[in-house]
């Protein structure tokens, strides 16, 4: 079947999602939480695309690709959702690009470079429409409002580092909560890592909020490429 | 630790489930029940080797609803305030101010002699008697601060007095709230006495396509707050007999202004058993679920007792009831979220198409219908559809039930039908306290509408389309001119950003930094383009949620900054 995209007739498959069909014509769509391993979770929003007769934005990842259907993923609708979504990401955790493994290797980075968000960290220059991660207000339980401090994000002070296992580095402060290692685990039927609490507070924990050392991860090591960010890493050197 | 009597009560309630997981938030709150309302480790790891699922798996469900607790210290009295917004516009920081200061403690902690804990929660569905304090698991309504002085004094003697409300109801249709008024309505031989049951039997006799075609006819819309026909919903129902098909009755009622759904249940729940029985026969459904939010365990107890004389009669033959009460996610109010839910799951929304019609509880056809529609489902199957087009108009057909609170003088549930102008409501609600400045009519959720806009504003779903809102919950809340919008905004915010299921990334954190910058409007440390942020911010929001609730928190709070720009920016440098 036929579709078109960015004004370009693509072929399509029956079956295929529109990030499919996309990926398949080498249109870059930005992608947190699909995978090819994991399937569709529609979690972080990203690769929301323009459908033509749909009247709100759809998520590629989770459509189906239809005969005829026409789609835009570069229009300013379009970056603009996409680019909110991306400044969101990172202004919710702490995100020091220079500092972290995944530098060069990381599909949030990638997603950045491609709408145009700056990532140097090096002052507050950063003048987005949205609250820069610089700048961002945050409530602080016990000191009340905190505003405007240069090297905090919104989010709590301390850093949330779990270096208690001795293969695999937890670096809460960049997960974006897309899911993927919490459902390859399943089906790799460790069930170990999970989801916990809601909203702004979501983290992943592992077991029954243990630290990863203390779990019964057996490293199988499934999780680690798949992390989009550097949420969870292999630790170096040992 | 369970004991082995706990274990066993919990093998029992998870066979009335279609899969064992179900069980789960039921079992957590047994569990806690008997531990002083909290969870332990032990506890968590007990209850997972009892259901067989991992315990990463049980620790992330509990964690998420906001009636379960876990390795928390509770003192004996667990008092709960409602912040709702009906709750605001009456006075409730008042109330809370005082209890803090009676008590000598500030809201989330506990008195050191371990008898009382302060908390503020979200809306109890209670805002025609607002405000309200729930204590353990009792409501307390209409509440003042002498009363607040009693209830404190009693419980010191160890004592859960009585309550002590003034509800305010009044019918024009005389369907819904028919039972309102009789005393002992709630029994049986009352409700067949008003002729009550005589439309199942008729159901029984009938074919179920004939029942759909019937509700179809009648052009009933869902009187959850999305407003789909049914008839419709009910047909996209398979027929093959391949999967079992479900009912689900939505009584989570978490929609902030809405306290209707509650009123059938409490006073003529044979009404909601009589339109469940007659919904499955007409769907398929062998077994129904009402899902009912934790906080009503008061009327999930008068659920069960009406469920037992109605088997006792014979009438449950065909179709097995199941009572599932909710633990705390207004979330959970979506029907996707609400069916992950009774799976035993996080209550998050999934992603639609596919619909519960073809892919619901456990991948089998589902139907989630809301308490109020499916309680006028005896009325059309008895009367027909031309009987129920006798009120309202095309598309906005029947009666309904709508729930006014906030500055009005009668706060109150009042059956009336589709269409009725707002200002002939809100007169028969007693009229505005005060000179009316803006109202919200479709729930939290609904754009607000000033008081220019409400004026020729008739509620029914055509009217309020056309006036840029929803007419969704008919959760109706009155403002007068008294009241500051950027504290409607930030209270409105909070609860989205306290709601949130977390799943996606715009509502996630979206809500999130609008309740921040909101609060830091309100605390005087706003700055001039934070109102733009805040519009775009939410802009975004709409456009990429995941769920109707991510559009609705974004399309509340971008409203009320649109149309009370000056009071926000009065606030800012």
């Amino acid at each position: 079947m036929h579709m078109t995209i960015n004004g370009k007739l693509c072929q399509a498959q029956t079956g295929q999602t529109i990030m499919e069909a996309a990926r398949g014509h080498g249109v870059y769509i930005p992608a947190l939480c699909f995978h090819v391993k994991t399937g569709i979770a529609s979690r972080c929003r990203a690769c929301v695309v323009e459908v033509k007769g749909s009247p709100g934005l759809r998520t590629a990842c989770s459509t189906a690709a239809e005969d005829g259907m026409v789609i835009t993923t570069n229009s300013r609708r379009v970056l603009h959702a996409q680019r909110q979504i991306i400044e969101l990401l990172l202004s919710s955790g702490i995100h020091n690009c220079a500092a972290c493994s995944r530098y060069g290797n990381c599909e949030l980075q990638d997603a950045a470079y491609y709408l145009g968000i700056d990532l140097d960290m090096t002052g507050p220059e950063i003048d987005s429409p949205l609250v820069s991660w610089f700048e961002a207000p945050y409530w602080n339980e016990a000191h009340g409002l905190i505003v405007g401090d240069p090297k905090r994000t919104h989010r709590d002070i301390t850093p949330d580092i779990d270096d208690s296992d001795a293969a695999i580095l937890v670096d809460r402060d960049k997960c974006i909560a897309c899911g993927r290692c919490v459902e390859i685990c399943r089906i790799m039927k460790r069930n170990v890592v999970h989801f916990a609490l809601r909203g702004h507070h979501t983290r992943i924990i592992f077991d029954n909020d243990v630290s990863l050392a203390q779990s019964k991860c057996d490293h199988c090591g499934e999780c680690l490429p798949l992390c989009p960010v550097g949420a969870l890493t292999a630790k170096q050197g040992q | 630790m369970l004991t082995p009597q706990t274990a066993e009560k919990i093998g029992r309630i998870a066979q009335a489930y279609p899969f064992r997981s179900s069980a789960l938030i039921p079992a957590l709150e047994l569990v806690q029940r008997e531990n002083r309302n909290s969870l332990s480790d032990v506890d968590i790891q007990d209850i997972a080797a009892l259901l067989q699922m991992p315990v990463g798996e049980v620790h992330g469900v509990a964690s998420f609803y906001s009636l379960v607790n876990i390795n928390k210290r509770l003192g004996t009295y667990h008092i709960q305030i409602d912040t709702s917004i009906p709750a605001t516009l009456l006075g409730v920081d008042t109330l809370l101010a005082h209890l803090e200061h009676k008590l000598g403690i500030t809201c989330g902690q506990t008195t050191p002699d371990g008898m009382f804990t302060l908390a503020t929660v979200d809306d109890l569905a209670s805002g025609g008697t607002c405000p309200v304090i729930r204590v353990n698991t009792v409501y307390y309504e209409n509440m003042t601060i002498a009363k607040v002085d009693q209830l404190v004094e009693a419980l010191r003697s160890g004592r859960m007095p009585d309550n002590v409300a003034r509800y305010n109801y009044e019918s024009t249709c005389n369907v819904l709230l028919k039972n309102r008024g009789t005393p002992g309505a709630s029994a049986l031989a009352v409700y067949k006495k008003g002729g009550g049951y005589s439309a199942l039997a008729k159901a029984r006799q009938m074919q179920p396509e004939a029942i759909i075609k019937a509700v179809m006819d009648s052009g009933l819309r869902g009187r959850g707050g999305a407003g789909y026909p049914t008839g419709a919903k009910w047909s996209a129902i398979p027929r093959d007999g391949k999967k079992p098909v479900y009912l689900i009755c939505n009584a989570d009622e978490g929609e902030p202004g809405t306290f209707k759904d509650r009123l059938i249940m409490e006073y003529d729940p044979h009404l909601l058993l009589e339109g469940i029985l007659i919904a499955a026969h007409a769907i398929g459904a062998k077994q129904a679920f009402i899902c009912i939010r934790g906080e009503f365990d008061w009327i999930a107890d008068i659920l069960e007792k009406a469920k037992a004389e109605a088997r006792a009669e014979g009438l449950m033959d065909g179709c097995e009831i199941t009572i599932h009460r909710g633990a705390g996610s207004y979330v959970s109010g979506e029907e996707t979220a609400l069916i992950e839910s009774l799976e035993g799951k996080r209550g998050q929304p999934r992603v639609k198409p596919p619909f519960p019609s073809e892919y619901g509880l456990f991948g089998n056809p589902t139907i989630v219908n809301n308490v109020e529609t499916i309680s006028a489902v005896p009325f059309i199957t008895e009367h027909g559809a031309q009987e129920f087009k006798q009120w309202g108009f095309a598309d906005n057909y029947g009666f309904k039930l709508y729930a006014i609170s906030g500055h009005v003088n009668k706060p109150g549930v009042y059956e009336y039908p589709m269409g009725t102008p707002f200002m002939d409501l809100l007169a028969a609600a007693g009229g505005v306290t005060g000179r009316l400045k803006a109202a919200i009519v479709g729930g939290l959720s609904a754009p607000i509408l000033t008081a220019d806009e409400l004026q020729d504003l008739c509620l029914d779903y055509t009217s309020c389309k056309d006036h840029g809102t929803m007419l969704g919950s008919r959760g109706i809340m009155i403002m007068n001119q008294e009241v500051a919008i950027p504290a409607v905004a930030l209270r409105s915010a909070e609860f989205y950003a306290r709601e949130s299921c977390g799943k996606c990334t715009p509502c996630r954190e979206g809500s999130y930094i609008v309740s921040v910058i909101l609060k830091k409007i309100k605390e005087g440390y706003g700055e001039r383009r934070d109102i733009n942020r805040i519009l775009e911010l939410t802009g975004s929001v709409q456009d990429a949620a995941l769920c109707p609730v991510g559009g609705a928190f974004a399309g509340a709070v971008r409203t009320m900054v649109e149309k009370f720009r000056p009071e926000f920016e009065a606030l800012v440098k």
